[in-house]
Order: structure tokens, then sequence, then C-alpha cells
């Protein structure tokens, strides 16, 4: 067995974290500026430079066409879904119909799929692991919200390939959050995780026991999530702003950006203090040398009074999943919080209120998942491993029968692997083929469900309907890709697809950006190279300034010293233009003379006492 | 063997059962605690207080549950899925298939047994037996071994390269698995599965259960009917069934010698379904019936050659050849004929070489392979075949004749 590790990666709406369990303890990897968790933020700066996580952050304001935030809302989505059609009002970058019903987005002169919008925090992810273990990675485990329909999981695996990582399992982010609080204990127990991110609300049921973690029920809502609670801060504070000096602060786009940014500050902190002030000066020109400000008080009752539909939402879910598992709530033993939304006092107390059970504090909101994440990859490397997952299926799967109707083969919370099969009969006479349209959802209409694949079964024996049998079988194997067959019962014979949904890329366009991101890797290294490079020459540099003068006056007495102090500024010039450029090699070459120059310098202040 | 047993049969109890940990009812418990291999079931009536029907069904149950046996030897333990204390498991006298024992894959023989063993016993097993799970235990317990057996067969833990057809057994095991933990962990499933399987019900539920069974028997009897009924309806299953009846007769009508209405018979079956014995059949009565069709041409043929009318035994000879091209008379009289009507030796010639060739004791055939070489002008070849059919049939006048004539000419 292969001793390569298989890293854990929390790709967030907002934030991502990567983990890696290391002498059988999870452990988070920080990234380079030192922070636990990386700001699922994509930009394309000025000058074409591609810039992710903090620094793309940072820079959101200045740049807000070129910016992608919180993708993930819009991953796997087609065109026409009501997600796109909210994204499209508020978003700030520019969005374009792909080629197949999917969503692309613009920036500056390039068109980028969403898959590869991802891609690109999750090579970010990636470096940052390589670069703490000191080796190459290529395998990883990436969660995704419980609710995640194939299409979604698809291309975030897709999005996995195009930053060249294996993605050797999907795992959803309440099961991974159970399993980093589960790991290592040997009680027995049932638990909720309770998930609000970013962008989608989950709850999951599950039941711990000796390293096996057994999924109950799973549910979720991917249109809910802590961007919901901000954009509610937003509509208050710019249709305040509109009531009061008629302007829509929504026209502005950084404008716009701004008031997201304290929005979301606000919110943060209204977790910790009774009322925050928001204060955006110079929000807007009103052209004629004079802008507008913009100032308020939010009070943690207005903003629970804002949110408090967008709380009971997810407890009316809570409660209809624990009805559908039959579970009662008194049965659970323990509640946990995940996602940075749970922080909001109001919530946590509904939470507590609702399950009659103060939430676990054993684990931390943001980081819980990639853990998780990252012991599920460690599981899958040692098949003696203490820990198992047993997962579900979050969806009913099924196929369309006469009258548009969906028919369920696998329901949904089974534990995977699994197989179905149901006999269905011809619905016309005569009829010699039948069409197996294969859909994933929980509506009865079949046009409401999400299609997965279809395909034909043929040279069916002509008969009057409702005579021939055809025995249709589903199957989902531990990896949780889907295999539909179709049997004539009659002749034996026999049609199936391995069911791949599409995330809208073909496989030609996801090998050919697979490419191109690993030429952009080879780049993003180097570049790393060159900043540590420079960072040590700029260390030399300073130190040579602050000797310098020190020692300027003492050689200032003789020739030679004149001459030495001479070759030292031209040194220290070289080396200085070299910071600035972008070249490695003169880098290089201005390294040597300024290193010496330091001895030199050294020795001299050395010899002053 | 529960039914045919009657009051005079002596019940005997398994030496090696534990009766505490079987999980039994009061009731079962009870008789089997009277059982001591000397008293009869009409004598344990008596002593237990109860009518001798209910003591058989109880005995019944017992025997199927493996506590009670009758005759001599006591049946040995099934081997059981459960594992020793050192972790290694009592195969009994299994015999693994050499053939996935020598496959090429990266399993160890230890796995390859366990695995080769639990997939070979998923059907005999009751799911108590596979999740290795009591009778007696209780939901969470039923869940504690559920989770054990899932460590152990989940797909997660045979992430290695190849697993050949070990894979397929592995999913199939963990399936069942499930199926076992889904019906033991569900209060409704457990208890119809327990009624049908493990044989744990009072007597009170005797009766019901036994109406549940004759119902049982009614439906599958009832689907078995339907079955039938489709099958019947069905016009290729009818064709099929036609298509065998049609070789059968084809097949008697074979050995009654009536070889062509045989081959018609078998020529149908063929045509209605493709099989490879009835392609063959047709095959072989095809050339049986064209030894048994040439006969009335090579009737006819001599018939015209005996009234010296050559040209016409010419063409029923040729037609004869056309039938039945491996027919060695009818090349011999098409060849000699042929010369009759004067037509060049030739043509003749390749049908008496034929001839030969196909009836090398016949002194005819040699007769008229001389009388082509003969005519053919080749008189070595001629004598050769002429001394040949004489030496066959030594007053074979006519070939004494040309044989003469021949050294004459000389």
């Amino acid at each position: 067995m292969s001793n390569e590790p298989i890293i854990g990666i929390d790709l967030g709406t907002t934030n991502s974290c990567v983990a890696i369990v290391e002498d059988g303890v999870p452990k988070v990897i920080p990234n380079r500026a030192g922070y636990r968790t990386t700001p699922s933020i994509v930009a394309i700066a000025e000058s074409g430079r591609r810039l992710i996580g903090h620094i793309a952050k940072r820079q959101s304001i200045t740049n807000p066409e070129g910016t992608v935030y919180a993708s993930k809302r819009l991953i796997g989505r087609k065109w026409n879904s009501p997600a796109v059609a909210a994204a499209l009002e508020t978003c700030s970058y520019k969005l374009i119909e792909g080629p197949h019903h999917d969503v692309r987005i613009a920036l500056r002169d390039t068109i980028y799929s969403l898959p590869e919008i991802s891609s690109m925090i999750l090579s970010e992810m990636k470096l940052i692991a390589e670069q703490y273990l000191e080796r190459d990675v290529e395998k990883c485990v990436v969660t995704v919200p419980a609710y995640f329909n194939d299409g979604q999981r698809q291309a975030t695996k897709d999005a996995g390939r195009i930053a060249g990582l294996d993605v050797v399992r999907i795992i959803n982010e309440p099961t991974a959050a159970s399993l980093a609080y589960g790991y290592g204990k040997t009680v027995e127990r049932k638990v909720a995780v309770f998930d609000l991110g970013g962008g989608t609300f989950d709850i999951s049921i599950l039941e711990i026991g000796s390293g096996v973690f057994e999924v109950m029920a799973t549910a979720g809502d991917t249109y809910l999530g802590g961007e919901d609670f901000d954009n509610r801060i937003i509509e208050w504070l710019v249709f305040g702003f509109l009531k009061e000096h008629k302007i829509d602060l929504r026209k502005d786009r950084m404008a716009l950006q701004r008031i997201r940014d304290a929005a979301e500050k606000a919110k943060v902190e209204l977790s910790g203090a009774p009322q925050t002030e928001i204060n955006l000066p110079f929000i807007i020109s009103t052209g004629k040398n004079d802008a507008l400000h913009l100032q308020r008080t939010l009070t943690r009752e207005k903003f629970e009074d804002l949110v408090i539909d967008l709380c009971e939402r997810c407890l009316q879910i809570c409660d209809k999943t624990l009805k559908d598992a039959a579970i009662d709530k008194t049965q659970l033993d323990d509640v946990i919080l995940v996602g940075g939304q749970t922080r909001t006092p109001k919530l946590q107390e509904m939470v507590r209120e609702f399950f009659g059970l103060t939430p676990s504090k054993s684990v931390n909101a943001d980081e819980v998942v990639a853990l998780g994440a990252s012991i599920q990859g460690a599981s899958l490397l040692d098949e003696k491993s203490s820990v198992l997952l047993l997962d579900v299926t979050p969806h009913n799967l099924g196929i369309m029968i006469v009258g548009g109707y969906f028919q369920t083969i696998i329901e949904k919370n089974t534990t995977v692997p699994t197989s179905a099969g149901h006999v269905f009969t011809t619905v016309r006479d005569n009829q010699t083929s039948v069409r197996i349209m294969v859909f994933q959802g929980d509506s009865l209409r079949a046009e409401e469900n999400e299609l997965l694949g279809e395909f034909i079964l043929s040279g069916l024996r002509e008969a009057p309907r409702g005579e021939v049998e055809v025995d249709v079988t589903f199957e989902i194997s531990a990896d949780g890709i889907v295999s539909v067959s179709a049997k004539d019962l009659e002749t034996g014979q026999q049609q199936s697809i391995t069911v791949t949904a599409t995330s809208g890329l073909t496989e030609e366009e996801i090998k050919r950006m697979a490419k191109d991101a690993a030429d952009y890797a080879v780049d993003v290294k180097h570049a790393d190279a060159f900043e540590k490079a420079r960072a040590e020459v700029d260390a030399i540099i300073r130190d040579v300034e602050t000797i310098l003068p020190q020692v300027r006056s003492f050689m200032g007495g003789s020739d030679f010293g004149k001459e030495a102090l001479l070759k030292a500024e031209a040194a220290l010039n070289k080396a200085k233009t070299a910071t600035q450029g972008r070249s490695m090699e003169a880098l290089n070459t201005a390294r040597d003379p300024l290193e010496r120059t330091l001895r030199m310098l050294r020795g001299v202040a050395q010899k002053m006492g | 063997m529960g039914a045919t047993n009657d009051k005079n049969d002596v019940p005997k109890i398994r030496e090696d059962v534990d009766l505490t940990k079987l999980g039994l009812n009061v009731e079962e418990g009870f008789l089997a605690s009277r059982v001591d291999g000397r008293t009869t079931i009409g004598e344990l009536a008596l002593v237990v207080g109860k009518p001798e029907p209910e003591i058989l069904r109880v005995l019944d149950r017992l025997e199927k549950v493996g506590v009670v046996y009758y005759g001599d030897d006591a049946p040995t333990a099934a081997p059981s899925a459960k594992s020793g204390a050192d972790g290694t498991i009592d195969f009994g006298d299994y015999i693994f298939p050499v053939a996935l024992m020598q496959e090429d894959n990266d399993l160890s023989v230890a796995e390859r047994k366990r695995i080769a063993f639990f997939h070979a016993h998923l059907e005999k097993w009751t799911h108590y037996e596979l999740l290795q799970a009591s009778r007696t235990d209780d939901t969470k317990a039923i869940k504690r071994v559920y989770f054990a057996r899932s460590k152990e067969w989940h797909p997660d833990r045979f992430r290695r390269g190849n697993l050949g057809s070990f894979k397929k057994m592995i999913d199939d095991i963990f399936k069942q698995v499930q199926v076992a933990y889904g019906i033991l962990s569900n209060a409704e499933k457990r208890e119809a599965y327990d009624e049908e399987h493990v044989f744990m019900v009072g007597d009170d539920d005797l009766a019901e259960m036994l109406k549940k069974q004759k119902r049982r028997e009614r439906d599958a009897k009832r689907e078995e009917e339907r079955k039938a009924r489709r099958k019947a309806k069905n016009p290729i299953v009818k064709r099929i069934a036609q298509a065998q009846k049609m070789y059968e007769s084809a097949q008697a009508k074979r050995d009654a010698g009536e070889l062509l209405d045989a081959l018609r018979a078998a020529q149908t079956a063929a045509a209605f379904d493709s099989r490879p014995e009835y392609d063959a059949l047709v095959e072989e009565l095809k050339a049986a019936a064209g030894e048994f069709r040439v006969a009335p041409y090579i009737k006819r043929g001599l018939a015209r050659e005996n009234m010296t009318n050559f040209r016409e035994a010419v063409e029923a000879f040729e037609d004869a050849v056309r039938i039945a091209p491996e027919n060695g008379q009818a090349r011999v009289r098409l060849a000699y004929n042929l010369l009759m009507c004067g037509r060049d030796p030739q043509d003749a010639n390749p049908h008496a070489q034929k001839g030969v060739q196909l009836l090398p004791d016949d002194p005819e055939a040699h007769f008229v392979l001389g009388l082509c070489y003969e005519r053919g002008g080749m008189a070595k070849a001629a004598a050769r075949e002429l001394s040949r059919a004489v030496e066959l049939k030594p007053n074979y006048k006519e070939a004494k004749k040309r044989l003469r004539e021949l050294k004459w000419g000389f």
C-alpha cells in the first residue's frame, strides 16, 4: 500500500480549510500567511495575475468585476436554475451561459467554468499542504454540503481533477464534522450535526459506535446560509440609504462590495457585542465634489429581527428530518454546531431550545469539517483503521414512469454501497423499446428532479401493453457512483449505464483545463521561490541599511574607506532594484555582493568597538 | 422428518448444546429439559401434561433449531460464522474452490478463505448467524454487531488494487449484512423473520403461523399459475415449445425410416428455434435423405438402360448424381450410359473414377472404368481395370470378352 498522504479539504462557500492526519492526530494546515482558513475567493488582477485567498479578498473592493466569491453556490447548477437567477441579481462579477446549459464566469478577457474557479481554490489548498508536508500531494477527500446533488458533486470532482488532485472520496460536511467530533472516542452516541455554512444549511443525524459512523438521516437546503444573513444586513443598509437619499447603492459595484464587507464584519461583531457601528465614509459620490457617507448602528436585537425567519427555516428542516427518519429528539445525545454562522447567539439559543441540549463546544466550527475529511482520508489509506464511515444517499434515486411520475428505486438515507431493483412493464401495445430516464430528487414529478442520465432498451417483443417485463436495477458503489441496468426478463437482453452526472464540462475540456492548471502550478511554485528569495534579500538590505549610517563617518575618513562605501552603496542599490523586479536571476546576482558588503560592514563595526 | 414421528419415537437431546443460550421460550425449554433419550413422545406427553400433537409440534421446532434429534447419529454442528477466541474462523469441512484460492489478486490466503467461506454461506446462514448475533439480542446489541461486521466487510476495507472475483463477493457480503441489519433492527420485520426462520414462537401463535404458512403456500401457488399462464401466452415460448415438439417427432420419424418426413419436421424445428442440435439433425437427415431420394432415379435409370434407351438413362443417372454425389452406383451407371450413347469418354471418365473410388470392390465399377480407358485409347489402363473386374468376379463374361478383344488388338 502506498503511504502517499490523503489530505482533507473543506471547500467552503466563504472559507476553505485543509487538514491532514499525522501520527493519528488530525491537524489543520495553516496557509503561508499563518491563517488556518483561506477565503474561497479568486480574483484576476489587472496585470492578469491570479489571486487566491486573503489577497484576493483584500483587493475585492477595488476590483469587484474581477473577483469571484461564493462560487460554490453556482457550481454544478444549470443556467436556468433559481440559484443562478438570484446570483445574476447580486453578483458583482459577470455570469454568462456556458455551452452545456452550465454557468460560466467572465473575468477580464477570459471565461472560466465554475469547476475551474473551484480548482484554483483547491490548488491553493494543495499548495498549502505540499509546502507543509514538503512533498507532492495528489490525493484528497473533499467535502460538500450533504444536500448537494450528483451534478454538484461531479462538478466538485472535476474541479479536483483540474487542480491535479485525485478526489478519492466526496463526503458530506456534517458527516465530516461528526468524524472529527467522534474520532478517538469509544462511546456510543447519537448526535445531530447542525451545519450552517456560508451558503448552505445541512442537518445530519448520526450514530457513532466503536469507530463506526452511521449516517441515519441527512437533509438540508442549498439555498440557505450565512450569506443570506449578510444579505439581510445589506438590504437593511441599502434600503435605509435609499429611503434617506433616494440613491440605490447596489448600482455601484464598489459601494456594494464595501457594504458587503461591512455587513459581514457587523454580523461577526454582533456575536460578541450587543451592538455595532457600521461606518462607511464617502460611500458614493454625488457628482459635485460632494460625497455621501453611510453611518448606521446595528443592535443585536435589530439583527435578530432581520434574520429570525432564516433561523426558523433551519429548525423546520431539522424537524422534518427527524420526523422522516422517525428519530425522537430525546434520543439524541449531543448537537454539534458547524459553520461560522452558528456563532450567532440567537441561533444557538434556538437550537438549544429545539433539541433540549446545549450544543457541544468540543469542536471548532470553522475547522471541524476539514479535520473530518482528513480523518476519512486517513481511514481510506489504512484498511485496519479504527474509523469506518457508513454514508447514505441524500436523495431518492429512480426513473421516470408513464405520466411523468417519478418512481423511487433507492430511497434516500440508504446506506451505500447498495443495490435495488424494480420490475416495470411496457405501457403501449407493441412497444419495442423503453427509454430509461434516471432521476434524483424528492419530487413526485420526474421533471422537478434532476436528470442524471438516460438510455434505451430496445428489441422488446411486440406484445399488448403491460405484458413485457423489464427489470431495472440500480447500484451505488462506496464511491457514490451510480450505475443503472435494465433487463428484458423474457429475452434476457440487457442495457446499462454508469451515471456520471455532467458538471457542464466535457472530458476534453477537463483534460485541457487540468493541463493549463498544471502549467500554472509551476508558475505559482516558481513565484513562491522568488518571494522567498526576495524576502531574504530584503532582510540583508535592512541589515545593511541599519549598519551603514553607523560606519559611514568612520569609513569616510580614508580613501580606501570611501571607495568601499561607494561599492557598498552600489551593491545596495542593485539589490534594491532587483527586489522591485520579477527576475530571479537579477536577484541572485545581486545577492552575493550584498552579502559580502554586509560582512565587510560588520567587520568595520566590530573594529569600531 | 418431524412429520413422520409418532408417539413411539424417542427424541434425543444434543449433548453439545447449551439450552440456556439458545433463547428458547419457556415451553420449548421445559420440554427440552424433559428429553432424556429414553422417553418416548407418548410418554413425554403424559409427563408434560399436554396433548401429543402439541408435543410433536414443539419437538419439531426443537429439531429444526438443532436441539433434538432422532436415530443414532447426532447431527454435527453446521459451521458457524463465529470466530474463535484467537480470531481464527472454524471453517468446518468447507472445501475452498481451487480456482479462487489460486486466482491472481492482492489478497492473502487467510482473507481469501474468509471471504469465500462467508460468501458460500450467505444463503445458508440466518441473519443472526451472519451478523453473529444472538436471538435474544436487543436493538442496541444488534447495532453493535452490525457495526462490527461493517468494519469487516465494508468495501472501504478492501481498497487494494486487484481483488479479482472477490470484489463482487465482498460487495455481496456487505449488502447481505445490510439486509440482515435492516430486518433485525426493525421490530416488525424482525418478528416476521423470526416467525419464518427461527421458530421462537409460543403455541398460541402457532395456529396463526400455520394459517400464514397456508396463505403463503396458496400465494406461491397462485404466483406459479400466473407465471405458467403468462408463459403459455407468450408466443416466443410457444414457438420454442413447438420447435421442441417438431424435433422430437423428427427423431421418431427418422427411427421409423420416414426420412423425408423427418427432414421436413427437423427443418421446421430449426426454423422456429435455431438450436445447434436441431441444425445438426437437419444436416444428418439431409445426408440420409439424399441416399433415400436417389433410389427412384437409379431404378428408373436402370430400367431405361435395360431397354437400351441410353439417352434417357443418362438423364436419370445425372439427376441421381446431383441428388447424391456420393452414390457410387449412380456414378458408375452414369459413366456406362454416357459411353453407351457415344459421348466422349472424357465426360464419362471422372464419374467412372469416382465410382471406383466409392466402390473399390465392385467389379462393375472397374469394368466401366476399363471401358472408359478403352474408348479413350488407353489400352494399358483399360486392361488393368478389366483384369481387376475379372479378378473380383471370375465369371464376368463381358469383362473377359473385352479383355480378350484388347489383347487381340495388340
